[in-house]
């Protein structure tokens, strides 16, 4: 049972302050609770240790630095929160907790079945370095499928954060009737780069931050973008792709792709193949890739269609002439956009988002930031 | 008249079939593949795009893997044929059950097709019997031309097929079939029946409710060709053998399983004396088959889960080796078919808590 009034005591602290303290002993390399999630979440999720212990710095070093992390469900916490955390990444917990402590919000965390080490891990090192938390701050690591559980924990809360697919968060709706229900089902972002972005001086270091946006948790989270639209001709976008490509494969040697499940794997070579077909089609279609595996795969495709990766660094780069032809692209994911990142101004973006009145992507945010979100 | 290298490459493969009859022989395989590759990456103009976006640039083809297989998928969106297809003898079209399209095999030479169902068939299914009484549920060639079931099994019906063979539909026929079973157990006259999954799963339930005409003859088998995948009532290969163990009274080691498909003109078959354990199928002589990681394209150990790549070196006029969308693990001298690999449709971020939790 989450104590409300413990959370009371809560106000007047500076969160703020305990975030970064959190942070920066994060941060430090030898951190025992940060030794020990490396070893354990690259073990179950499949990541490896390097993308792991790339993940943490990058979501703590966002916090250290001040800069907005708080999920966009914070401001409508209330109450007593039940956390489902899905996935496998680790920042979708950190996320959770602090927008519960920010919110001064009692919270029981259930960590994924798929990956439970992180959650618990992170929530027993916060209550390490803050006792007083332990009132307010629960590790629930039961089972997906433990229903009986999982609707004692929901009775017991006000606001129910679920992260999962379709099914998971309809399975959860059904038993949290009555309460503040925030749902995060699966969502998707993208790039946008302009002209400018591409021009002899600008085009390796644009191609460089596609390519850590792309490869972070081998794209399975929301914010890795599956597409780049690029402001340019074929010619231009064909020579992005290639340079995105060499990114990709530079950077593995740093970030090793981690271990791919069987499902992805068939989806993977399924994905690679029908590119390869219908290139043969399309001859304006190009592939950039190894010989030896599909993965950090770039597809170069001048098609107004856009498709969704199959993660696992596979994109697609997509010459446009403006940025209302890429939103028309997009618009069969109007409501999965999670981020947009550009390398012109946001409001470039924004203005033509205002204008199309069909999307509504929860970021946008600039080339390679994707991934502090 | 000058022989053309498809007819030459014929020679090869029946030159091959003579001497081996059903039995592989590795070297001579790879040799003759090893041809075919060399026919089809000149002559099949989308197999030779296609090696060329794969970036295939070897010279010489030391091993059976070094030649990159052709998707099955492609037989979907491509006319990949090493001759003009607007001169097949016959086209053949995939149903198209898993994905809603159908795929077409332009056969160039019918002949060759016949020479490998003699070959593999009799080896595998008549035990050395001539010939048996054969009753198909599956329909003649001449009602379904491009059918290559159809075909294959109106050619083992004229060539084992004894006096008392026929065609019954297993929809409006199954009365019919259920009599001339009746009429074949008084004559105690083994009989070779033969059916899709499906055509067997509404014969089991009509013959359920007439338990006296479902009986085999002594020594009958039941011949089963697949076709498992993309139907709205799932079959299980497993569940359906049982049933038909326990409908027609017949022995596991009665029931043949027959594995093809539409892009190839070989088999492979598994025939219950053969294993050990689980039933697997063993491939024709003229039939090689690897499973693969799906994303090296390497070999999978024996047991793990890949995709199944075939080569058939009957296809010498559109594409020998072919990468399947199916799911397999290679065992013994065979492999087992899992069903189609099951896709993770793309969705975005990979926040599916409950598909993947346990």
């Amino acid at each position: 049972m989450p104590n409300r009034a413990a959370a009371r005591l809560m106000r007047g602290r500076e969160m703020n302050k305990i975030f970064r303290e959190i942070a920066a002993i994060w941060l430090d390399k030898n951190y025992r609770f940060r030794r020990a999630s490396i070893e354990l979440v690259s073990g179950s999720s499949g990541l490896s240790k390097e993308m792991v212990a790339l993940g943490i710095d990058v979501t703590f070093k966002r916090i250290m630095n001040g800069d907005s992390f708080l999920p966009a469900y914070t401001k409508s916490l209330k109450g007593a929160v039940f956390a489902i955390i899905g996935g496998i990444i680790p920042a979708v917990t950190v996320e959770a907790v602090l927008a519960c402590l920010s919110e001064k919000r009692p919270l029981i965390l259930k960590p994924p079945s798929i990956e439970p080490h992180f959650g618990r891990i992170f929530v027993e090192s916060v209550l390490h370095e803050y006792h007083e938390l332990s009132a307010v701050l629960k590790c629930l690591p039961i089972a997906s499928n433990d229903s009986l559980s999982i609707k004692n924990a929901v009775d017991t809360c006000d606001t129910i954060v679920v992260y999962g697919d379709d099914s998971t968060i309809e399975k959860v709706r059904l038993i949290s009737t009555g309460k503040n229900f925030l749902p995060n089902g699966n969502m998707a972002s993208f790039g946008f780069i302009d002209s400018e972005a591409l021009s002899r001086e600008r085009i390796d270091e644009t191609a460089t931050l596609a390519a850590y946006d792309v490869a972070m948790y081998d794209q399975q989270g929301c914010l890795s973008p599956h597409a780049y639209f690029v402001e340019a001709d074929y010619k231009t976008a064909s020579a992005f792709a290639k340079k995105l490509f060499e990114k990709l494969e530079s950077l593995e040697n740093r970030v090793p792709i981690g271990r791919i499940p069987a499902d992805r794997q068939f989806l993977l070579r399924k994905f690679i193949e029908d590119w390869r077909l219908k290139s043969l089609m399309d001859k304006r279609i190009r592939m950039f890739q190894r010989k030896d595996s599909v993965t950090n795969s770039v597809i170069l495709d001048p098609s107004p269609e856009t498709y969704l990766s199959p993660n696992f660094r596979v994109v697609l780069v997509k010459p446009v002439v403006s940025v209302p032809e890429m939103l028309r692209s997009l618009l069969p994911f109007q409501k999965r956009i999670k981020g947009l990142s550009t390398t012109s101004s946001p409001a470039r973006l924004e203005n033509a988002i205002k204008s199309c009145d069909f999307l509504s992507p929860e970021i946008i945010t600039g080339h390679g930031d994707l991934q502090y979100y | 008249m000058k022989k053309t290298s498809g007819e030459k490459l014929k020679e090869l493969l029946l030159g091959y079939i003579e001497r081996n009859g059903n039995k592989m022989d590795d070297s001579a395989f790879l040799e003759i593949a090893s041809e075919i590759f060399s026919f089809q990456r000149k002559h099949n103009h989308v197999y030779k795009d296609y090696l060329k976006e794969t970036g295939f640039r070897k010279r010489t083809i030391k091993k059976l893997s070094d030649i990159p297989p052709f998707p099955e998928a492609g037989f979907k969106i491509t006319e990949s044929a090493a001759f003009n297809p607007s001169s097949a003898e016959r086209v053949f079209v995939t149903s198209g059950t898993t994905t809603g399209a159908g795929g077409r095999h332009f056969v160039r030479d019918l002949d060759i097709y016949r020479r490998s169902i003699d070959n593999s068939f009799g080896a595998f299914c008549m035990n050395g019997r001539k010939k048996m009484p054969m009753l198909s549920m599956i329909p003649p060639g001449e009602l379904r031309r491009d059918s290559s079931l159809s075909f294959m099994t109106s050619h083992v019906i004229e060539r084992f097929g004894a006096k008392g063979s026929g065609f019954y539909s297993s929809g409006s026929g199954i009365e019919e079939l259920l009599d001339a079973l009746r009429i074949g157990s008084r004559s105690n006259e083994p009989v070779m029946l033969l059916g899709t999954a499906i055509d067997f799963h509404n014969l089991c339930k009509a013959a359920e409710m007439n338990k006296e005409a479902a009986v085999l003859p002594e020594n009958s088998l039941v011949f089963e060709t697949g076709g498992f995948k993309g139907r709205k009532e799932a079959i299980s290969k497993k569940a359906l053998y049982e049933k038909i163990k326990e409908v027609f009274n017949v022995g596991e080691e009665q029931i043949i399983g027959e594995f093809g498909m539409t892009e190839l003109l070989s088999q492979a078959y598994d025939v219950v004396s053969q294993f050990k354990r689980e039933r697997y199928f063993l491939p024709a002589s003229t039939l090689s088959v690897r499973v693969v990681n799906p994303l090296t394209l390497e070999d999978a150990a024996e047991g793990e889960e890949g995709l199944i790549v075939h080569y058939d070196i009957c296809n010498i006029y559109t594409n020998a080796a072919i990468l399947t969308g199916d799911a397999g693990v290679r065992v013994g001298g065979g492999f087992i078919v899992k069903g189609r690999a099951m896709y993770a449709e793309p969705r975005g971020c990979s926040l599916d808590a409950g598909s993947r939790d346990e």
